[in-house]
């Protein structure tokens, strides 16, 4: 990310909140350890010198917007592609108000992975990331040339394809290992954009105590289930898991067979 | 062992359809427990899952015709629905011949009789569920260690039994209330 585009960020950021055309900020900060940012509100422009957008940024702002449009007043929000369709999706499901938000598009080169502080590589979303366009913006920042990894929309599917095709047993046997790592932590659920209904029937206590594998696995049929047509690929649950667990297998394989309801008249 | 099938009918088409079944003297498999729920869109995936939590071995779901729904546009719903779910789940490994979607009308008692007997024996060629089933409360990680012998298999249903008399899980009779309460 070039320093002009945080630049620009800042700027753009301050005179907003002077003019008083949006009463907060919604972008990212430094967080408790290097090279973890963290998203945060700014609600004085003398504090927008603490904005930060770099190839360390990997959450999603968007799903904020839903807490942030019931506050009083706009919220400026920067958004790259992936995030920019999560937010669409938001605002068709009708939990984020367009009218609240002001939204700046900012240029994306892939965000990487952190491990122990240190860089290593792009994230697995970012590896087959082919959204280049903003579907939703009021103003663009820098985005010039977002260069994309992936040439075509297919890429992604391969992880599907390669476990589709091999046999049930197989497969059962490689959800079980994957699976039964799953410590119910519901990092995946809280992160997810899509993921916002307040009464969940996964917090039922029968279901959440102990973990089981045979639950886990259930859960994990219904976490992905739900946002069966929903789910922007955005690859953040995939991206929070502790256990390293690949969700976006999941959610792709709704994606890869999915099919609108179709209503004959 | 003989298997459990649960199958969904919608109270319009698929019950009727059972019910003519039944006063036309068809027989079909008595392992067959029939769940009867408002319309086949009413089956949401924690029905299915639940059912073979509870120990099914195979989940049909049954609704009127496309286009024939009481409710207009309930089935299409259905058949969106579960395809999608059957596909995850048979993504997840679960044989997909355990699952199947079908619509039935009132009109159809023999073909109830037929697809529940096909069905049936379509599960019973694979035999129990070992992957997926409620054992798996029990003792996690059986399915490489339960190959052999009729021993593990009775402790398999003493297990069942234990869960079945579990107050708040009732009979199969019940679930259809149940189930909705429960997940
Ligand atoms: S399921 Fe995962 S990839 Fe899909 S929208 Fe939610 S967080 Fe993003
Ligand atoms: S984030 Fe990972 S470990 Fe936590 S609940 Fe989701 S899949 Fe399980």
């Amino acid at each position: 990310m070039s320093n002009d585009t945080v630049l620009k960020m800042r700027t753009r950021a301050r005179e907003m909140l002077a003019s008083g055309e949006v009463t907060q900020v919604l972008a990212w900060e430094a967080g408790e350890f290097p090279n973890y940012p963290a998203p945060a509100f700014f609600k004085d422009e003398n504090a927008c010198g603490r904005i930060l957008y770099d190839r360390f940024c990997t959450a999603n702002l968007s799903k904020f917007m839903i807490e942030a449009s019931r506050n009083e007043g706009k919220t400026l929000v920067f958004l790259r592609p992936c995030d920019a369709y999560s937010l669409t999706q938001l605002i068709k499901e009708n939990q984020v108000n367009r009218e609240k938000a002001y939204i700046i598009g900012v240029g994306c080169e892939g965000c990487v992975t952190v491990y122990e502080g240190e860089e290593c590589g792009l994230l697995e979303s970012c590896l087959v990331c082919i959204k280049t366009d903003y579907p939703i913006y009021d103003e663009l920042i820098g985005t010039e040339n977002n260069p994309r990894t992936a040439t075509t929309g297919t890429e992604r599917f391969e992880g599907v394809t390669r476990v589709e095709e091999t046999d049930a047993s197989a497969r059962y046997g490689f959800w079980q290992t994957q699976l039964s790592r799953c410590i119910r932590c519901n990092a995946c659920r809280n992160i997810c954009p899509t993921c916002h209904c307040k009464v969940c029937m996964l917090d039922k206590e029968s279901l959440t105590n102990p973990p089981n594998p045979l639950e886990n696995k259930f859960f994990h049929v219904i976490r992905a289930y739900h946002q069966n047509g929903r789910c922007t690929d955005c690859g953040q649950c995939a991206r929070v898991c502790p256990q390293g667990i690949p969700l976006q297998l999941l959610n792709r394989k709704l994606i890869k067979a999915y099919k609108p309801v179709e209503v004959q008249p | 062992m003989p298997v459990n099938i649960v199958a969904f009918c919608c109270n319009w088409c698929s019950y009727a359809g059972a019910d003519l079944a039944g006063t036309s003297r068809l027989a079909y498999p008595s392992q067959v427990k029939i769940i009867r729920v408002p319309c086949s869109c009413r089956v949401d995936e924690a029905f299915v899952l639940r059912a073979f939590i509870r120990g099914a071995d195979g989940v049909i779901v049954c609704g009127c015709h496309l286009g024939d729904c009481h409710y207009m546009t309930g089935n299409h719903h259905t058949k969106q629905r579960m395809e999608a779910l059957f596909g995850l789940l048979e993504f997840m490994g679960m044989e997909r011949e355990r699952l199947r979607l079908e619509w039935i009308s009132a009109s159809e008692g023999a073909k109830f009789a037929d697809t529940m007997a096909g069905f049936t024996a379509q599960v019973e060629k694979l035999g129990k569920n070992e992957r997926y089933a409620g054992k798996c409360f029990e003792a996690a990680d059986a399915e490489t260690t339960n190959t052999e012998a009729t021993d593990t298999e009775t402790a398999d249903v003493e297990a069942m039994d234990v869960e079945a008399t579990d107050a708040e899980t009732a009979d199969t009779e019940t679930t259809n209330t149940k189930a909705a309460e429960d997940i």
